[in-house]
């Protein structure tokens, strides 16, 4: 099974497999950059159409590249459709569909479609979205609808937490050790039949080599509990059914911390009718 | 000599100069043009700014315009950078500034939490301490503009602190004495370089006006070398004699920005034209409140434009231009991107925050015996001058409180005071003061 | 903390440089950002930058490197500082800069709204002629270009993110090295949950976010999480960008940095 994984990736990596438009969606942790170097390098005699709307440098690779900030989304289709080479496979690459509003995205796409083209458009997740004044979906919600196979490029994390790393990153202190040629990658494919293939992998665009991500489990509770196994004679361990137990108790203080505790541990006191508070002493206890 | 009113002073002779006359307006010194290169020290290329005249033309402050300014007796060397500095009017608020005062060219803005409005006693004593300056000599040394406000807010500004009841006591008897021989009296009112040849010598030397000031030559004690630099203001003294049209501008708020970043800078340019040596000192009183602006000002293009060009024109007028401000917090909050944008562009920002009435209750109780000790906020500094903007994190939260006295603003370093245990009214001495 | 660690020079790249030679005489052109908060402003940075393109040392922050006579242009377009600033601060660098024909200066600043936009609530065709005259002082591709606090025209006008961006490419496209300086506070500058496209802060998000996809070099600057210390002014982090440089690596690194009334700065590794 995990063998067909990466040949699906393989083969898709190098437009073998039929799928017509690849959504990336990359972030400030971890570019699309090397993802695409990889697809480039899968495929060669592939007529590379390049749409820069952010892009500097002309790729080496481009067999045609277009400054897309100067002209309208109808131009670049029309560029597109004009380029598509008869002998080899097209790709289209987009460097970023961030800057076409939402409104036009499907538009866009739909007029770049062709059977001889793979498009393949990034999209970056940090962007701010804007809350639309339609229930109409916003581009990422109808990008991950269209798209037939997405490559969701996330870092490989090692010291921060995802919450640690994100909490950095929205604050642009971009840490150290992110956008490597490394990554891992959530490849959605989804099938002719209807059917989702959903695999993860960890890229490496250096040597080229694809693995399949393997979950490391909740292992520490297990290890500690044959750690306290051999100690002593006691029973220290907890059966899995005192465990469950344990879980379940309502711990004393928790409600009371809710409500009263949210001024942060500030002492409330109630007064209660048999309190005697005496409004001329003046060293009587504020409330 | 003259017959005036005891008491008055006499304000600035409109027909007098003092010290540069228009034909001694420093130049620049001539660059050397290198053949077919643009002249390098213009740094900007004719299509984007036009060239200016010298005169009008945007600092450097040559060497010459710094000693000019520096003889001007509002003005002092900021004790860190040297830079020709003016006081704000609170002693207290100089000194938080670390420059002892608010270099030229730069401006400071008071945010203020709440409904209370401690900024306002900040900004008119920044307005009567400019015109104060005009009160010691003939020489008019500064000018105030006033952004916003109706020309009746003269009449708000504080005077000077005459002393305690005491002390005032004492120097009406002193005047009575002395007022035998007028010529005595003009000249112990004017400043220390006017001093006119042998007074009377019996008087002068039962008042010591004889004793040579020879502090002043000791260059390194400031109150005694710059004697008129600040002086301290009494929100219970009216400012008399009130200011006058040489004393102080009044610019409305209109729609159109670029009118009244015009209208500033054309007061401030003809000003400095006449008297290349003169402070300019600009207040913006509650800026952005609904009562005086309209709610179309609160808009990113009209607001932010107009601070920025104002950071321009403290810029350009580097030698002798001065803005201070000030903002609800309420209405915009330090998160809100007025404020934000605000904290950027303004070169000093300092945040008054009232205490909250738990923290005041505390206060009072555990100064019931020493009312003078009670303090009403802290004094947050987030912004100060020119160490900020060279790369110095100069955030101080927390560590100040300020005290609105009638003889005085005052700010101190602050902490939580103990409270004592109460019993006893004469153990009101060993209430400490714990410096967090 | 800092006085048991030894002080270190500040490098960016690999071969020990702020900007390697590589990079100056390269074909490909690369953006670095240099970001920053309240409380911890960039000049000694930007300025020990100008001085290591203009002649090789970088005297403030690193003692280590080599003077390379005439190795640069150098151009600063500022939005938010006039000429004197940098004239004044950098002579602490060893640097004449009003007198240095190596170095340019644009003012963005001194009448940005009095003169070069002057209808701020329909901006763009000033701001596409400001960035055009920018653009024509490029006179050499192998210039390092520093635009100051462009931010500022997406606060005051009505220009869009993308209308601000396609500006900075026009530049970027001309010069080997482009390196622009933006606030980065938070929630005003950088809010990555603001959802309304009106409100300034989505746009300069909006820019920021896009800007750093384009990057090859990321400095940030931010006060101590851990609040105000005597001897330390904050921290400043040297990380990868989005685009990786073709010949060169980035040495990813966090240090601590003080910086003294007198400009001087000292570096700690973290």
């Amino acid at each position: 099974m995990s063998q067909n994984s990466v040949v699906l990736l393989t083969r898709l990596l190098s437009l073998k497999e039929s799928s017509s438009f690849y959504l990336v969606l990359d972030s400030l942790a971890q570019s699309s950059y090397y993802l695409i170097q990889e697809i480039v390098h899968n495929s060669p005699n592939t007529n590379i159409i390049y749409l820069s709307y952010e892009t500097i440098n002309r790729p080496k690779y481009a067999t045609e590249f277009l400054d897309c900030t100067e002209t309208t989304p109808d131009n670049v289709a029309k560029f597109v459709q004009s380029n598509v080479s008869k002998t080899n496979k097209t790709l289209v690459i987009i460097d970023s569909l961030n800057y076409i509003p939402s409104e036009e995205i499907t538009a866009f796409i739909t007029k770049l479609a062709n059977p001889l083209i793979t498009l393949l458009g990034v999209f970056h997740t940090n962007c701010p979205i804007p809350q639309q004044n339609t229930s109409y979906p916003n581009t990422a919600t109808l990008l991950t609808y269209i798209a037939t196979t997405i490559f969701e490029i996330e870092p490989i994390v090692s010291v921060l937490t995802e919450e640690e790393l994100y909490g950095k990153v929205s604050r642009l202190n971009i840490p150290v050790n992110l956008n490597s040629p490394q990554f891992k990658l959530v490849l959605t494919n989804r099938r002719k039949s209807g059917r989702s293939l959903i695999y993860t992998f960890i890229i490496d665009t250096a040597t080229h080599a694809y693995e399949i991500f393997k979950q490391h489990e909740e292992e520490e509770p297990i290890e500690d509990e044959r750690l306290l196994k051999d100690l002593t004679t006691f029973n220290l361990t907890t059966s899995n059914k005192q465990r469950l137990a344990r879980e379940q108790v309502e711990l004393p203080y928790m409600e009371a911390q809710e409500s009263l505790g949210s001024a942060g541990g500030a002492i409330v006191y109630e007064f209660e009718k048999d309190d005697d508070y005496d409004e001329e002493d003046p060293y009587e206890d504020p409330f | 000599m003259s017959f005036r009113k005891r008491g008055e002073i006499i304000g600035g002779n409109p027909n007098r100069v003092p010290g540069a006359t228009s034909n001694a307006i420093p130049g620049r010194t001539p660059v050397p043009v290198i053949p077919g290169r643009e002249n390098p020290l213009m740094g900007r290329s004719a299509g984007i700014t036009p060239t200016r005249s010298p005169i009008t033309r945007a600092s450097p402050a040559t060497q010459d315009t710094t000693n000019l300014i520096m003889k001007n007796p509002g003005v002092r060397p900021s004790v860190i950078t040297s830079q020709p500095t003016i006081s704000t009017g609170t002693a207290d608020l100089d000194k938080i500034l670390l420059h002892q005062g608010l270099p030229i060219g730069h401006s400071l803005l008071v945010e203020e939490s709440g409904t209370t409005d401690f900024a306002s006693v900040l900004i008119r004593a920044f307005a009567s301490q400019g015109i104060m300056h005009n009160r010691i000599t003939n020489d008019v040394n500064c000018h105030v503009i006033v952004v916003g406000l109706s020309p009746q807010w003269s009449s708000d500004l504080p005077g000077l602190y005459k002393g305690s009841s005491r002390e005032q006591k004492k120097a009406r008897i002193k005047e009575q004495e002395s007022k035998v021989s007028v010529t005595n009296l003009a000249q112990a009112s004017s400043g220390p370089n006017v001093r006119a040849a042998a007074p009377d010598l019996k008087i002068a030397w039962r008042y010591g006006l004889n004793k040579k000031p020879e502090e002043e030559s000791n260059g390194s004690d400031s109150t005694a070398t710059y004697e008129h630099y600040n002086h301290q203001f009494d929100l219970t003294q009216k400012l008399t004699p009130g200011p006058n049209a040489q004393d102080i501008s009044y610019i409305p708020i209109v729609n159109n920005y670029a009118q009244i970043v015009q209208q500033v800078s054309a007061i401030v340019k003809n000003q400095v034209k006449s008297n290349p040596g003169k402070i300019l000192r600009v207040v913006i009183p509650g800026i952005l409140n609904p009562s005086i602006y309209p709610p179309a000002t609160a808009s990113p293009t009209f607001i932010f434009p107009l601070v920025h060009a104002l950071r321009g024109l403290l810029r350009q007028y580097s030698s002798n231009l001065s803005v201070i401000a000030s903002l609800a917090l309420d209405l915009y909050p330090r998160d809100s991107n007025v404020t934000g944008l605000f904290e950027n562009v303004f070169d000093s920002v300092i945040h008054l925050q009232p205490f909250n009435q738990e923290m005041s209750q505390l206060i009072e109780k555990a100064y019931k015996n020493e009312p003078s000790k009670i303090q009403q906020g802290l004094v947050n500094i987030i912004k100060v001058p020119v160490l900020s903007e060279k790369g110095l994190m100069m955030i101080h939260d927390g560590e100040y409180a300020f005290k609105n006295g009638r003889k005085k603003f005052e700010i101190e370093e602050w902490g939580i005071p103990v409270e004592d245990d109460g019993k006893d009214e004469k153990d009101a001495q060993t209430t400490k003061n714990i410096d967090f | 903390m800092s006085s048991n660690q030894p002080q270190q020079d500040l490098i960016f790249f690999t071969d020990n440089s702020l900007i390697p030679s590589d990079v100056l005489s390269s074909q490909a052109s690369y953006l670095s950002i240099i970001t920053h908060v309240q409380g911890t402003s960039p000049t000694w940075l930007i300025n020990s930058l100008i001085e290591t393109a203009l002649m090789g040392t970088a005297s403030v922050v690193n003692s280590d490197l080599k003077r390379i006579p005439k190795r640069s242009n150098v151009l600063v377009a500022s939005f938010s500082h006039p000429h004197e600033f940098y004239v004044r601060n950098c002579k602490k660098n060893g640097l004449d800069l009003s007198s240095n024909p190596q170095f340019e200066f644009v003012d963005c600043f001194s009448t940005l709204f009095t003169e070069l936009v002057s209808k701020p609530s329909d901006a763009k065709r000033d701001v596409d002629a400001l960035f055009d005259k920018i653009v024509k002082r490029v006179t050499n591709p192998n210039m390092a270009v520093f635009i100051e606090a462009p931010e500022t025209l997406l606060y005051a006008t009505n220009i869009s993110s993308s209308d601000l961006l396609f500006n900075l490419t026009k530049i970027n496209k001309n010069c080997r090295q482009l390196y622009v300086i933006s606030s980065k506070d938070y929630p005003q500058y950088v809010d990555f949950d603001t959802t309304n496209p009106q409100d300034v802060s989505f746009k300069t998000t909006d820019f920021l976010v896009k800007l750093h996809h384009r990057s090859s070099l990321n400095i940030t600057l931010e006060p101590l999480s851990t609040g105000r210390a005597k001897d330390i002014t904050g921290s400043i982090t040297i990380s990868r960008g989005s685009i990786p440089y073709e010949t060169v690596k980035v040495n990813e690194r966090e240090y601590i940095y003080h910086v003294t009334k007198d400009s001087n700065v000292k570096l700690y590794f973290r």
